[in-house]
């Protein structure tokens, strides 16, 4: 496909950039003893992108075809010259960059094309059924696998030459308990990019069963959260979602150019010295996360790209257009989710450094607090204020955890919070990696962290 | 008008796409499934986009996807493609009797049969279905100045998109159908921006079947989101209390919708997680709430004469003056439960809660202290109806007056107790993102939580 799609760019003028994408989704969901989905979905096309007269274009065919390509690529360029028309200020070419050639298979897609669907399927059949009868209180449990083989394949005419494949496996434990007059939920969800094996590094089955009942149980009866400012320790689900939705959506780099309020912080303290928050293409202290690639679809080879380096700003979040115009180099971070969907700047790997600190001696230290854990979905702002949700937390009171509160929505103001972090621990784990994230389109992500102390909003009950 | 766009479009003869989901039927019965469904969909679409205050790139894209399900000793394996060598249709056919064949027997798998249905015109738009980039760049020109009318508005990101969509079902019991709409799309999502200040972003955004109107209602979006705007600069927080706040229109949407759905689906029903599993016949809400998912009003952009398995719609009240009157299914679930299919294999398809006595002001004066809450950003559980999140772009009032934006405050409660709760609706419904109809709602009973 490689040398099929550099012929095509070889006949064409201007910048062009082809993107090969086919996608082979697997997904099971078990509940209550029966199969609910059994699926198996193959999507696939061409995404064709043309710089021309200072304004993109971009068309997408389902037929591979070198006559189909070429039609997208000539409504690509109808497109950029429309639009020329109302744009106000022209893109500039695209400066020389380094850029990727070859081809790459990430660990794990292999092994996980080999393993036989049933036994995936039997293994979420045994995790339903014995998430079911962990407790008496469970009434249903659902156990859903999905993995994401991507094969995707990146030419531009000024030099990208990159075949990737790698896979994305997911797990999702969910297990509903009933009490006296009250229902909940309790789940465990797991992703990485790797093999069946690596799903499982860092949980194993029994240990996501247990976890998952043992939370739909013990939170019935529980009392709500109070509201108000309070200290909190976040575990490491919950700082990733932090790193992602407060931090890191204000700095990539389009964001920032419209107005974001990390406009014109680099080389400012923005938070704590004990923060340094990243976000990379690669596996920084763990393996396998859920947003792991070796380059991003425009053919850059990704890289570890610090944002916040004891506590100072350092960089936003590039594409090859966002680089230019800050005169920077790409970070690696363009992304589509389909072939018809056109390369964004979106987060991969977003996380907090590990710290010095362990976490006992962090909940020790801790006089009056809670323990937050298990990240929901959340938003953030152009403001930096952020909102997102958490599983439930843990009352902290004079160094030592005790009652269990639910529904633990919690916000602020991004650097804000960041300013009052006053510890950091030395355990670290990505948690996030069966997460999507939105922005016009999904993508995969990932984000993690060590335990992170500071003062948060809980969004309670008065 | 210029000419229409030139690429080809492989999904979108509707003749083509029933006898290619014919042929992936006849593939599967012939490969050993015993009954078999085909969803055969094609789209193109045109659309444009705005970002960093700067039109940035227009693009067109097909898409084609065939969806087949087959149901084998009483097992059932669903597979998709959109590749159009000849060999897919014998590749997917093969796939999903492959997933049936491990899969578990399901005494309850069954398919619809052939049934009248109505038609619900006006949702296709041969001059919308026509229209070029040109055309469409003009009305996105139009909609951006409209949206940046006041020199504090930066726009984060827009984007209009015009959608040319058919699809066909079949199914083995002769159950057949093809439907054809158009759509166009905006959404616009900015911020206010001054030397010292720089507020909350907000977001807008609307749809019509038809090019005719297209031009004044999105301006109407555009303007709808700077009033917004400006109104959000100077936030305050407020003090925390427990009490009264006004939802409005695009806040009932976000907040009390998803639960309802949730308690009155047929899954959830059959699996025994729905609270409001015997409740048909009891009151559930106020009695001054009523919701109707009006399947054939094509005011609304969830119109449709039938469902995703082809089964007809009809519109159905679901609660009235606040009584539970229906539960929703598909094939499926009422085959387990014993019921009849209303209709709705991928859920409701329109909201419409029907409007009170009062106006908007007189809800905002009958509390001592209110928050006029217009857009929600925070978690709701459809299971347990427990909510909690920002009230975004929200506003402050005390013994009927205005007081000041609010910034940095959290509501938290109990979806199915603000239902009861609900103290009076406005007599104006309003639409919201084309789906929905809702009034302001004022209801009582919210932790609030100030900074």
């Amino acid at each position: 496909m490689r040398a099929f799609l550099e012929a095509i760019v070889a006949k064409q003028s201007g910048w062009v950039e082809l993107r090969y994408h086919r996608r082979l989704l697997n997904d099971f969901t078990v509940q209550k003893g029966r199969v609910d989905v059994a699926n198996s979905s193959v999507n696939g096309g061409v995404g064709v992108r043309v710089l021309e007269g200072g304004s993109w274009g971009f068309a997408s065919t389902v037929d591979p075809s070198a006559t189909a390509i070429e039609s997208a690529i000539a409504t690509a360029r109808a497109n950029a010259r429309e639009i020329a028309k109302v744009q106000a200020k022209k893109i500039p070419d695209l400066p020389s960059v380094a850029l990727g050639t070859g081809e790459i298979t990430l660990p794990g897609y292999d092994e996980l094309m080999a393993r036989p669907l049933d036994e995936k399927l039997s293994a979420m059949v045994d995790m339903e059924r014995e998430a079911a009868k962990r407790a008496k209180e469970i009434h249903t449990a659902m156990a859903s696998y999905r993995e994401i083989f991507e094969d995707k394949v990146v030419v531009t005419s000024d030099g990208a030459s990159v075949s990737q494949k790698l896979v994305r496996p997911e797990l999702r434990l969910v297990a509903f308990a009933r009490g006296e007059g009250e229902q909940n939920i309790g789940h465990t969800s797991l992703g990485v990019t790797g093999g069946w094996d690596c799903l499982f590094n860092h949980h194993k089955a029994g240990a996501i069963i247990e976890d998952t009942a043992r939370s739909a149980v013990d939170l019935l009866g529980a009392p709500h959260l109070p509201g108000g400012k309070a200290r909190v320790i976040l575990e490491p689900s919950v700082v990733g979602l932090l790193s992602h939705e407060a931090i890191g959506h204000t700095v990539e780099a389009d964001f920032v150019m419209s107005g974001s309020v990390a406009a014109g912080k680099v080389g400012k303290r923005v938070a704590s010295d004990l923060v340094t928050l990243c976000d990379s293409g690669a596996a920084e202290f763990g393996p396998t996360p859920g947003g792991l690639m070796a380059f991003d679809d425009e053919g850059v080879p990704t890289e570890n790209t610090v944002i916040i380096e004891d506590g100072i700003f350092r960089s936003y979040l590039h594409n090859r257009e966002s680089a230019a115009h800050f005169g920077v180099s790409p970070t690696g971070n363009a992304r589509a989710w389909l072939y018809h969907d056109e390369p964004l700047i979106r987060m991969r790997n977003t996380y907090i450094s590990p710290g010095e600190t362990n976490f006992e001696e962090m909940v020790a230290s801790t006089e009056d607090g809670f323990l937050l854990v298990g990240a929901g979905s959340g938003q953030a702002d152009a403001t930096g204020e952020f909102m997102f949700g958490t599983d439930y937390a843990v009352e902290i009171k004079n160094g030592k955890l005790g009652q269990k509160f639910k529904e633990a929505t919690i916000s602020g103001v991004a650097f804000d919070v960041l300013a009052t972090v006053d510890a950091v621990s030395s355990e670290f784990k990505w948690d996030l990696g069966a997460g999507y994230c939105g922005k016009w389109q999904p993508a995969k992500v990932d984000a993690g962290g060590p335990y992170v102390r500071c003062e948060i909003t809980l969004g309670g009950r008065q | 008008m210029s000419s229409p766009n030139t690429q080809a479009a492989a999904g979108m003869d509707q003749a083509a796409l029933l006898s290619r989901a014919s042929a992936l039927l006849q593939e599967a019965l012939k490969q050993g499934a015993d009954e078999a469904q085909v969803v055969s969909r094609g789209a193109e679409e045109t659309k444009v986009r705005y970002e960093k205050n700067d039109f940035t790139c227009t693009s067109t894209n097909e898409t084609l996807t065939l969806s087949l399900k087959v149901y084998k000793n009483g097992k059932k394996g669903t597979a998709s493609t959109n590749d159009l060598d000849e060999g897919a249709l014998a590749d997917t056919a093969g796939r999903a009797l492959s997933l049936a064949g491990f899969s578990i027997e399901d005494e309850f798998l069954k398919l619809p049969e052939d049934s009248d249905i109505t038609e619900v015109a006006g949702r296709f738009d041969p001059e919308l279905a026509a229209i070029g980039t040109e055309e469409l760049h003009r009305l996105a020109a139009d909609f951006i100045a409209a949206a940046r009318s006041d020199g504090r508005i930066s726009l984060d990101g827009a984007q209009i998109e015009v959608t040319k969509y058919c699809e066909a079902i079949v199914n083995s019991n002769g159950l057949s159908r093809t439907d054809a709409i158009t759509r166009l799309d905006w959404t616009v999502m900015g911020l206010g921006k001054t030397e010292t200040e720089t507020t909350s972003f907000d977001y807008m955004s609307d749809s019509s079947w038809s090019w005719k109107g297209a031009a004044q209602k999105s301006e109407a979006t555009a303007s709808k989101l700077v009033a917004s705007i400006l109104s959000s600069f100077g936030p305050k927080s407020c003090e925390s209390y427990k009490g009264h706040i006004v939802l409005a229109p695009a806040v009932v949407s976000d907040l009390l919708i998803s639960p309802i759905r949730y308690q009155v689906s047929g899954t959830a029903l059959m699996d025994g997680k729905s609270r409001w599993d015997k409740s048909l016949g009891e009151v559930v809400a106020a009695s001054s709430f009523t919701l109707v998912d009006s399947a054939h009003n094509v005011e609304l952009m969830g119109a449709t004469p039938y469902d995703a398995e082809g089964v007809a719609t009809k519109p159905l009240t679901v609660i009235e003056n606040g009584v539970l009157r229906a539960h929703l299914d598909s094939t499926y679930t009422a085959s387990h439960r014993g019921t009849q299919s209303t209709g709705h294999a991928n859920g409701m398809h329109t909201i419409e809660i029907s409007g009170g006595d009062a106006t908007r002001d007189e809800l905002l004066k009958s509390a001592d202290q209110v928050i006029l809450v217009e857009r929600f950003s925070g978690n709701v559980d459809p299971l347990t109806g427990d909510f909690s999140g920002i009230a975004k772009g929200s506003h402050f009032y005390k013994n009927g007056e205005y007081q000041h934006a609010l910034t940095e405050t959290m509501i938290a409660g109990n979806v199915f107790e603000l239902l009861k709760d609900i103290k009076a609706l406005s007599k104006d419904p309003k639409p919201h993102c084309g789906q929905y109809v809702a009034p302001w709602v004022l209801v009582d009973g919210v932790s609030v939580t100030g900074a």
